[in-house]
């Protein structure tokens, strides 16, 4: 049973005096519980614009969002978001941006202690708890949106373009944090991103959509047989190479193609 | 993990070398710049010392500094100073009180309420627009030479500042943190405690700095129009009675209490925000 439903989703933009343009058209997708699903495709092609809809942050113009089967109007508590350069609140300590989510939702004072402190445990940032954001490198930032999304417990993880702005080595690192922490917690995750090598690592599943305007143009599943990735996986590097191939070339839409690794 | 540990505790550490080479590098001790600047000022102090000394610019245009220290300690010391001086800063500080208050109050509840912006708005650029200056008859007309009226004056050269940039401030909120705070089911009250007022601080705390400036120059100006109290007066008072150094020494006492209060103000901005913001 698929928990999220996108079914036939488009937006178009209204630009005064002129012609709308479309975003997004006719874009399905369903995702399984527990399925990581990675997002590629050349910048400016609606990826983010797909996930915000997902988040309820955008209406869509035309078909529909569904989570757990109950339409998406609007965001909630079962959809956590990591943004782009984690978004942290300047004014507030690492601890009390983690907080964030239950404070708002006025959560007991108890619970949200308790779970700030696991998911500082979790992502390795309890000695940075009373640091301010512009105290900490952007691998630390990006660590603490994470935490933010996960201490409201959602069942669903949307994460736009997180890692983009991290130099390699980092970023190689958050994805193995991530790798780990997905395994912990058990969440579904929808991940953007227009790092090809990225969405090989990282995905059950990467779903590349074609330029504007954009609709699923390739479906690759990779199936693991082992726990744990390798980076270097011969299998890995040919499908990178696959879908960089594709999205030059430009595919014929809806192509579906089964590797193991 | 060590390893990480260790990588992060050296990167602090030369990060934290960097800082002190450079704070090293600005305080860099006396220059030859400084040498000049602080001789050039000796150089114009003297001169004024003896060009009125020897009665080659004549004492009612220019004041040696020496008698302008000597009329200083004079009106400290016979009682004429302290009650001028005390009128003028209480003054200031209601009417810059009251602004500021008013200013943040009203900055937040144009943020929360739209719709009492959009009303007030038009009111509010009515009454800026008045150049403050011209409405003091009117003012004096109404709440009379004294307080009242001078406390009025201020709290007009003030609050707009305060509000316009605490509204501007919170309407500059990043896209980035409102989405986070939609993401959260945040309800529009909390957006707007818990995210544009914060975000608007350092904006908020920019119009507090340029209306405390404001604010002294508009209560000596009153005092100088019409009033029988303050610095201004005592200006005024002096030009009449064509005493130079004593108008020196209200001109320099002026402008150090501007200053300070421009201090005082930035100086609790750092208190608030300097832990977090980059400045």
């Amino acid at each position: 049973m698929a928990i999220i439903e996108i079914d036939h989703v488009s937006k178009a933009y209204e630009v005064e005096g002129e012609e709308s343009t479309d975003a997004l058209k006719n874009v399905s997708i369903d995702i399984k519980e527990g399925e990581f699903v990675c997002i590629v495709g050349p910048s400016g092609c609606g990826k983010s614009t797909l996930l915000e809809i997902v988040a309820g942050l955008l209406n869509q113009t035309g078909g529909e969002v569904r989570v757990d089967g109950k339409p998406v109007k609007g965001t909630s508590r079962e959809i956590g978001v990591v943004f782009q350069d984690a978004a942290l609140y300047p004014w507030r300590t690492i601890r009390r941006n983690i907080g964030l989510g239950l404070e708002l939702s006025k959560a007991p004072k108890e619970k949200q202690k308790e779970q700030v402190e696991k998911y500082m445990e979790l992502t390795g940032l309890s000695d940075f708890a009373d640091k301010y954001p512009s105290q900490l490198s952007g691998g630390m930032k990006q660590r603490a949106g994470i935490a933010r999304a996960l201490v409201m417990d959602p069942r669903v993880i949307l994460m736009d373009e997180p890692f983009s702005a991290l130099d390699y080595l980092t970023r190689c690192k958050l994805q193995e944090e991530l790798m780990a922490i997905r395994e912990k917690e058990k969440k579904t995750i929808l991940f953007v991103t227009h790092d090809i090598n990225e969405a090989v690592y990282l995905a059950d599943r990467v779903i590349l959509l074609s330029p504007r305007p954009s609709v699923v143009q390739k479906e690759y599943v990779i199936k693991n047989n082992s726990a744990t990735r390798d980076r270097r996986d011969s299998t890995l590097m040919k499908i990178a190479a696959e879908i960089s191939a594709d999205i030059s070339r430009g595919a014929s839409t809806d192509e579906y193609i089964e590797y193991i690794i | 993990m060590a390893a990480r540990a260790e990588i992060l505790r050296t990167t602090a550490v030369a990060a934290e070398e960097k800082t002190k080479t450079e704070k090293k590098k600005k305080k860099g001790g006396f220059t030859v710049v400084n040498a000049l600047q602080i001789a050039t000022v000796i150089f114009l102090l003297l001169y004024m010392e003896i060009a009125v000394d020897t009665g080659r610019v004549s004492k009612i245009f220019l004041a040696a500094p020496s008698s302008i220290v000597k009329e200083f300690l004079k009106i400290a010391e016979n009682g004429t100073l302290l009650p001028h001086l005390l009128i003028t800063l209480s003054e200031v500080l209601t009417g810059y009180l009251i602004a500021a208050f008013v200013g943040i109050i009203f900055g937040f509840l144009w943020t929360l309420f739209p719709k009492l912006e959009e009303y007030m708005s038009i009111f509010c650029s009515a009454i800026m627009a008045i150049p403050k200056v011209a409405i003091l008859p009117l003012l004096i007309l109404w709440f009379g030479i004294g307080f009242q009226s001078k406390v009025v004056l201020i709290f007009l050269f003030s609050v707009f500042q305060v509000l316009y940039n605490t509204v501007t401030g919170a309407k500059q909120t990043k896209q980035a943190y409102l989405k986070v705070a939609r993401v959260f089911e945040a309800s529009r009250f909390q957006t707007v405690i818990k995210v544009m007022i914060p975000a608007a601080l350092p904006s908020m705390f920019n119009g507090l700095r340029l209306a405390a400036a404001t604010a002294t120059t508009g209560v000596v100006f009153a005092e100088m129009q019409a009033a029988k109290k303050g610095l201004g007066f005592l200006l005024s008072e002096a030009q009449n009675l064509l005493n130079t150094p004593r108008m020196f020494v209200i001109i320099i006492l002026v402008t150090l209490i501007s200053v300070t209060f421009v201090k005082l103000i930035a100086g609790i901005e750092y208190t608030v925000c300097h832990r977090w913001s980059r400045v």
